[in-house]
């Protein structure tokens, strides 16, 4: 195979989802981390929405990182979609519905004011009680195996991480299949090292630098 | 000299008189929801109130604590600095008067708002309370550039500190133009644009 270049973000969720994808189908690839804020031109110039992550295969690039683990899924085994057409629409349907969780928790942690917060907390507390019922026996989202859809939602638990130690938001609270999905997700190898150790100080940077409540919420905890 | 901060926390006041005065400070993050150090030591084994700033003068010593007086040991290194007037003198009254005006009725009021339990009524009474004390620092900057007048001090730092958290509730202060210029004319400050700069709340 050609070489892999991934362009990344150190904090981006989407780029999590394609270096857990990689790890799990053991590709060596290199890992690109730039700055989001001051982009560099290179990036500009292969990156036709300007964001990331990007796949470069070669000389070829692949953007949006749902089409970057479709490729993977089409050229590197083990597959990570059940083989069952109905079982593989619904696991991507799941990862849709992590798309837009990532959205509610992008919302939920730079909403400018309480009641916007609180807004969101509530969109949260309804998502993870539909996902909640949707989940089996575990300990993945599809009982014995790792799937594509168990890595859409490491990132998502990653964020409770670092919000469960500025305070109890009771988004997470009651929901034992979760916890324990949670849990061996935190511990899945290709999930753990899709970030650097450094990545809670830098999202609990990130979110000081802007003006928000999770914001006011860090600089008041003590 | 250690300080031990938060970005954008009020932490951020001794840091910008650090900065005007020119003294070196080493600058050590504290994580305020987990209580710890960047290498994972516990806060409370440095400030046993958990809360930042505190500052380590001398190492068999504990910290120095309370923004207010954080920001005057710091103007005191170096009076040449004047962000501190003469220890004694009817200035220096003005100045603590200042400090603790920010302490109390701006520090401490803005504090409430951010507690899941307070209640939406207090919420409401501690902001219109906010915003009598707003009244007064427009009215004042309308002919002061500063809290003393013509000269930066570190009552400023502190006052900045605190009034810039209307950024983190979504209020502003549109209706204060002349406390608004006051913000401005601090943030454009060298030093402070240094602070924020370290504290990663501006772009470097």
């Amino acid at each position: 195979m050609k070489k892999l270049t991934l362009i990344s973000h150190v904090l981006c969720p989407y780029v999590q989802r394609a270096v857990i994808a990689l790890k799990e189908k053991g590709v060596d690839f290199e890992r690109i981390d730039i700055d989001l804020t001051n982009k560099p031109n290179w990036f500009l110039g292969i990156s036709p929405l300007g964001k990331v992550p990007v796949l470069k295969v070669g000389d070829d690039v692949i953007f949006e990182s749902a089409v970057i683990a479709e490729f993977l899924e089409d050229t590197v085994s083990p597959p990570l979609h059940p083989a069952d057409p109905v079982r593989r629409a619904d696991h991507r349907a799941w990862i849709e519905f992590a798309s837009v969780v990532l959205s509610d928790i992008w919302e939920f942690y730079t909403a400018v004011n309480e009641e916007a917060f609180e807004r969101k907390r509530k969109d949260l507390i309804q998502r993870f009680e539909r996902l909640e019922a949707r989940l089996q026996a575990g300990p993945w989202f599809d009982c014995e195996t790792f799937h594509l859809v168990d890595a859409s939602f490491g990132p998502v638990f990653r964020y409770f991480d670092v919000f469960d130690a500025i305070e109890d938001f009771g988004i997470l609270a009651g929901r034992p299949k979760i916890a324990r999905w949670r849990k061996a997700l935190r511990e899945r190898p290709s999930v753990a090292t899709a970030v650097k150790p450094d990545y809670p100080e830098r999202l609990r940077d990130f979110i000081a630098a802007r003006r928000s409540h999770m914001a006011g919420l860090l600089l008041q905890a003590a | 000299m250690k300080l031990y901060y938060s970005p954008g926390a009020c932490s951020l006041a001794p840091h910008i008189v650090a900065r005007e005065a020119g003294i070196p400070l080493d600058l050590e993050k504290v994580d305020l929801g987990a209580h710890k150090l960047a290498d994972g030591s516990n806060y409370y084994d440095v400030n046993p109130r958990g809360y930042v700033p505190a500052i380590r003068i001398k190492d068999s010593e504990p910290v120095l604590t309370e923004a207010n007086v954080v920001v005057q040991y710091l103007a005191d290194q170096k009076p040449d600095s004047n962000l501190m007037p003469k220890a004694g003198t009817p200035e220096r009254y003005q100045a603590q008067q200042w400090l603790a005006f920010v302490a109390t009725e701006l520090h401490k009021n803005f504090s409430w708002l951010w507690h899941k339990e307070t209640a939406a009524e207090t919420k409401a009474t501690v902001k219109a309370k906010l915003n009598t004390r707003f009244a007064e620092l427009d009215k004042h900057f309308k002919t002061n550039d500063y809290l003393l007048g013509k000269t930066f001090s570190a009552a400023d730092a502190y006052a900045f500190t605190i009034v810039n958290w209307v950024n983190f509730l979504g209020m502003n202060l549109k209706s204060f133009p002349s406390l608004q210029a006051f913000m401005d004319r601090v943030a454009a400050r060298p030093k402070v644009q240094e602070a924020l700069k370290a504290e990663g709340l501006i772009a470097a």
